[in-house]
């Protein structure tokens, strides 16, 4: 038996598309532990949130899951009975959204939609009791004079605001694991470090287990214990986020540190990765970064085999034929 | 071509002012408050100016005052020695010589028009020649194949749509060159990929161009000199270099401590979440607009309104508390 919080072996996640079956996700491993945060980056269409959204059965009906374990704390969620979602999504595993606009229904107060939160979860709550958890969750995630604010409306708050009240609403059922997919993609650089903040300190307070889905390197460097890059619907590389960042592995990895601007570079000095992650993956030959990797373009094995993530030393692992390891 | 000017083209001489903006105010109907309070600033012929700030502060009401989109309360706007183009009055020569490239290259190309037909509609209303050859020059320029060109803007990704607007922006020859978040909606690779095409493309035209973005890092990445904003007011504003290692007003160090950062150490602590809390929702009529988030601010800051004053030769700053030497 597992002692991990979450493990993961070999979950493929396919759509079919008339004729067409498009993979999205295609056999990835990945363990999380209690208290432990996992930053998982990658370009748009990767397959960082069609991975989110399996474990929180969430996904559209035409998408086929297959994996050979899937397993959350004793639960099996590729075999989730129907009803069954309610117990685990929004109470064991808390979820945070990138649009903090989209996220909040704009006719009902944010009290409410806090309460509904609770109340669905917690039937013997009186109303009392779910007005003071609301007032001190939303205190907690720093929003000053909550009790004068409950029958504010969405559009009366910020965005920065909104997303506080939306951590708050993960967070009311104390879960085990969050999931933050895009979390502060959608804020002000200054909100955006103060959230991140905020998400720091809630995850060491509560000792979760965090999933923080970005797109940046940086963003996920200031939050995650461990990394897994994403490519194409595969992990490319995992291991503790300060050295995948210092030493990185796969040319993939060390192509999107050479890209990310950062005060500090000089001018002009960002290296660019030619052409553009595949759309579709259909049936692939070779590794799926090949066309844009500076390393192993014209390397034979780089061809014809796909590389599968490998075990390297100090809990790390890379899936390139052109590392040795 | 010949480097020598003509009627449509005259020869501006490197380091006078292209464009120049005294103590500029604009306000909308729909709002009570100014959103431009009095912006100073100038614009050197050949140099990139970049423009950062938060959401709301102003950073596009100002494009569209450069361009003449919309009429200021008082000041003096002055763009290649003349009125801003503006849309009704303004030769069609003077409205090209400073063109725009929007934020959202999904918004700003007519999605039913093939690239040919987007690319040939400004060069032919400008009386320039419009050739197929011509067009396949400009997809040279921006480094797309011209397999694009019978294609519709649907068919191609994000950053090829955004080289097609520079490449239409461009295509007249202008002498200045708008751009309002330019790489926000783009990934991080494609992101350093057009950041690498405008330096490459100012460097081999000439033109002198304002860059307006969120990110610090991304507008370090291009600019020679950084206007500071903050609700409609330039709080700083000086050569890139010494604004990013130095930064002299409070605002200007809290947006470069919020920047994420792939380096290890604890970086810039002493900074970090300074800004406290977001701006203000209403207008504050007297004192210093950033005191409600400032950590420095005292008594006179209440009061008297910090005016932009020089502090080094290459630096101009706009606070009663400047930090640093």
């Amino acid at each position: 038996m597992s002692s991990h919080l979450l493990e993961i072996r070999n979950l493929s996640v396919r759509f079919q598309s008339g004729s067409h079956q498009l993979t999205a996700v295609d056999g990835v491993d990945l363990t999380i532990d209690k208290g432990e945060t996992l930053g998982i980056v990658g370009e748009s269409g990767c397959g960082k949130t069609v991975l989110a959204t399996s474990l929180l059965g969430l996904l559209p009906s035409s998408a086929r899951v297959a994996t050979h374990r899937l397993q959350f704390s004793g639960i099996d969620l590729s075999n989730v009975p129907s009803g069954g979602w309610r117990s685990i999504r929004g109470r064991r595993i808390g979820m945070v959204f990138q649009d903090p606009t989209t996220a909040l229904n704009p006719l009902r107060t944010i009290g409410s939609q806090l309460a509904e939160s609770i109340a669905i979860h917690d039937r013997s709550a009186t109303s009392r009791e779910i007005r003071k958890r609301i007032i001190d969750l939303l205190e907690s995630v720093g929003i000053a004079g909550a009790s004068g604010r409950l029958s504010d409306y969405p559009h009366q708050w910020s965005g920065g605001m909104r997303q506080r009240a939306l951590i708050a609403m993960a967070i009311s059922n104390s879960p085990d694991l969050l999931i933050a997919d895009e979390p502060t993609t959608a804020l002000d650089v200054t909100i955006q470090a103060q959230v991140l903040e905020l998400l720091r300190s809630i995850q060491r307070e509560r000792e979760l287990a965090m999933i923080f889905i970005s797109h940046s390197l940086g963003v996920v460097n200031s939050i995650a214990d461990r990394i897994s890059v994403m490519y194409a619907g595969r992990i490319v590389e995992s291991g503790p986020c300060s050295e995948v960042l210092t030493t990185p592995s796969h040319p993939y990895t060390r192509a999107l540190i050479d890209c990310f601007p950062e005060i500090g570079r000089s001018r002009g000095s960002l290296v660019a990765i030619d052409g553009q992650p595949p759309r579709h993956i259909g049936k692939i030959d070779g590794c799926r970064f090949r066309d844009r990797c500076n390393v192993g373009r014209d390397r034979l094995d780089c061809v014809s085999h796909d590389p599968v993530l490998k075990r390297a030393a100090g809990d790390r692992s890379v899936a390139c034929h052109a590392v040795v390891i | 071509m010949s480097r020598g000017g003509d009627l449509m083209n005259p020869i501006i001489a490197a380091g006078s002012t292209v464009v120049t903006l005294q103590d500029v105010r604009v306000s909308y109907r729909s709002r009570a408050e100014p959103i431009l309070r009095g912006v100073t600033l100038t614009l050197s012929a050949g140099e990139t100016l970049g423009v950062v700030g938060e959401s709301g502060c102003g950073k596009t009401t100002l494009l569209r005052t450069i361009l003449g989109l919309i009429p200021t309360d008082s000041g003096v706007v002055e763009v290649l020695g003349g009125d801003p183009p503006g849309l009704k009055d303004g030769s069609p020569a003077s409205r090209a010589a400073i063109q725009l490239v929007h934020q959202d290259p999904f918004a700003s190309l007519n999605p039913r028009m093939t690239i040919r037909q987007i690319l040939q509609a400004p060069l032919r209303i400008n009386g320039y020649e419009h050739s197929a050859s011509r067009v396949r020059e400009l997809l040279d320029m921006v480094g797309l194949s011209h397999s694009v060109l019978e294609n519709l803007p649907a068919q191609l990704s994000g950053g090829q749509r955004q080289r097609i607007a520079i490449a239409r922006a461009l295509s007249i020859k202008p002498k200045v060159l708008l751009l309002d978040e330019p790489v926000s909606a783009l990934d991080v690779s494609v992101q350093a990929q057009v950041i690498n095409l405008i330096n490459d493309l100012q460097g081999s035209q000439g033109f002198s161009c304002i860059f307006v973005s969120h990110d610090l890092a991304v507008v370090a990445q291009v600019a020679n000199r950084i206007a500071v904003m903050y609700l409609g007011q330039v709080v700083e504003i000086g050569d890139t270099d010494s604004v990013l290692t130095e930064p002299a007003h409070p605002y200007s160090m809290a947006l470069a401590a919020s920047v994420p950062s792939l380096r290890q150490e604890p970086r810039g602590e002493s900074w970090r979440g300074l800004a406290v809390g977001e701006p203000p929702s209403e207008m504050m009529t007297s004192g210093c607009t950033f005191r409600s988030r400032c950590w420095v601010a005292t008594s006179r800051c209440d009061v008297e309104t910090p005016r932009l004053v020089e502090r080094t030769s290459s630096r101009q700053v706009a606070c009663h508390h400047p930090q640093g030497r």
